[in-house]
């Protein structure tokens, strides 16, 4: 379960602040499977980041029971002067998992075996979304939080993952990010839309999407 | 591809603060000079470098040393803990940056990032250490130390101020982007207070009253009494640079607390 109570986030820098979520109020119970519909640059990434508590809020709290991932589809993680074995490695040690049994799942779901002895700079960047898919599957959790499923190279593996994804739900919740309507709709029963920081409750992944334009307030011409 | 199973054993409960440094440690000597000649080697090229360059520099420039032995072992011994200080302090400044995204996995936390970094620099600066020792002994066929546990026990307290001082300017560093960019101008001084290429019987009894004070003074003038037979210094209060050391590491883990708790996050705390 993820619990967002009067969320806010401010990003700063040396000369400037914005607010990117404000007093967020957001429910993923056990099992749920929450949509969010989000355009670049709404908050989408940052909320992910919120809802694993890689990243924490300004103001007001994210709760959690239970375990939560990482944001799946963020694959920034993985070192591009590394192998994608010892990527494996480094993220066995940090998790807690054997290092050989994990390599061993991360090769057999993603398909990688004939460049994980590569540096990952050398991959393609839907091999390292791979790569970073496979490892994010490789750790169950009670709650997933995924911010988008990003292009595959293949529809092959990217139907793999969605159903691998299902097949997780049963015993699991989620939280999606995504502005993808069709993965929104097939994956979700609760759907949201994030516009100007905020949370828009929507009917369905259609409605989020239509939500989650802007909204123009200029004088007509 | 869609026979995978799930892995299990991946608890976090199963992950253990000495595995996290250790991966820690391993991602940081897999990426720190990857793809360069030489590799990994250059954390040892890269002291020694300095170290032999300063040690000859001063013998150029006509510095006699203060001990009956050859210059360049002198100012060795007195440059070895300041570098081993000055790696330590770098490593930690840049590893909240360079390890980002390594929060991810949690319970892996910066604590975890800096400690892992300090380490790393304890153990290069160790063999650093052996290497010249045993370089110099060779060279100028000299004996081997006189006190070799005198000598270490110097590099580790070194190494104790070092990290806490390291880990107190990493968190400030990393709240403030400003003190990041001060931080080397104001431990330049450190360089020519610290004894590296005089000793504490040198100076006039006011200036010793007043470098007393400077931290590394006191474990390269200890490493020297270990190093060499019969040498005694005034400035060798090895209690001093430790309690210093611990009370910036105290000081950084009170102002980890207070910003964590006056502001939840603004970054990776």
């Amino acid at each position: 379960m993820i619990a967002f109570s009067n969320v806010c986030r401010i990003r700063r820098d040396d000369k400037q602040s914005a607010v990117v979520l404000h007093d967020l109020n957001l429910m993923v119970p056990p099992r749920a499977r929450v949509g969010i519909f989000g355009h670049s640059g709404s908050g989408r990434s940052t909320l992910a980041r919120l809802a694993s508590k890689v990243e924490h809020p300004d103001k007001g709290r994210v709760t959690h029971v239970g375990r939560v991932s990482w944001p799946i589809g963020f694959s920034g993680y993985l070192h591009k002067e590394m192998t994608g074995t010892d990527n494996v490695r480094v993220v066995a040690g940090l998790m807690g998992g054997d290092p050989e049994r994990l390599l061993a799942y991360v090769m057999a779901f993603s398909g990688l075996e004939s460049v994980m002895s590569h540096r990952v700079s050398t991959y393609a960047s839907y091999e390292r979304d791979r790569l970073a898919l496979a490892l994010a599957f490789a750790f169950p959790a009670d709650t997933y939080v995924v911010d988008g499923f990003p292009a595959l190279g293949n529809n092959t593996f990217q139907m793999q993952c969605l159903q691998e994804m299902k097949r997780r739900l049963v015993h699991s919740g989620m939280l999606l990010l995504s502005r993808n309507k069709r993965h929104l709709e097939s994956m979700c029963d609760t759907f949201f839309a994030l516009r100007d920081g905020t949370l828009h409750r929507a009917v369905s992944a259609e409605h989020a999407e239509a939500l989650a334009l802007p909204v123009h307030t200029g004088v007509p011409s | 591809m869609t026979n995978a199973v799930p892995i299990d054993g991946s608890s976090p409960l199963n992950s253990t603060i000495i595995g996290r440094v250790r991966a820690l440690i391993r991602r940081e000597q897999r990426i720190r000079f990857a793809g360069s000649l030489f590799g990994y080697g250059w954390a040892y090229l890269t002291p020694i470098a300095w170290i032999v360059t300063m040690a000859l520099f001063f013998d150029f420039l006509g510095r006699t040393s203060p001990l009956l032995v050859p210059t360049p072992i002198f100012v060795a011994t007195g440059i070895l803990p300041y570098v081993l200080f000055r790696q330590t302090l770098t490593s930690m400044m840049r590893a909240p940056k360079a390890n980002r995204y390594m929060v991810y996995f949690r319970p892996t936390s910066l604590s975890e990032i800096l400690l892992a970094n300090g380490l790393l620099e304890l153990i290069n600066m160790l063999i650093v250490a052996v290497v010249l020792l045993t370089a110099i002994s060779v060279i100028y066929n000299v004996p081997a130390p006189d006190n070799l546990f005198k000598v270490t026990t110097a590099l580790v307290v070194t190494w104790c101020f070092a990290f806490g001082f390291g880990r107190f300017c990493a968190i400030c560093g990393h709240l403030s982007p400003t003190f990041q960019r001060i931080l080397p101008i104001l431990i330049r001084p450190l360089f020519w207070i610290s004894g590296i290429f005089y000793i504490a019987a040198e100076l006039p009894a006011p200036a010793q009253a007043v470098l007393w004070y400077s931290p590394l003074f006191h474990t390269i003038e200890y490493l020297r009494e270990g190093f060499f037979l019969g040498f005694s210094s005034p400035i060798s209060a090895i209690g001093y640079t430790m309690s210093l050391g611990l009370g910036f590491l105290l000081a950084s883990v009170a102002l980890e607390n207070y910003w964590k708790a006056d502001a939840p996050n603004r970054g990776m705390l």
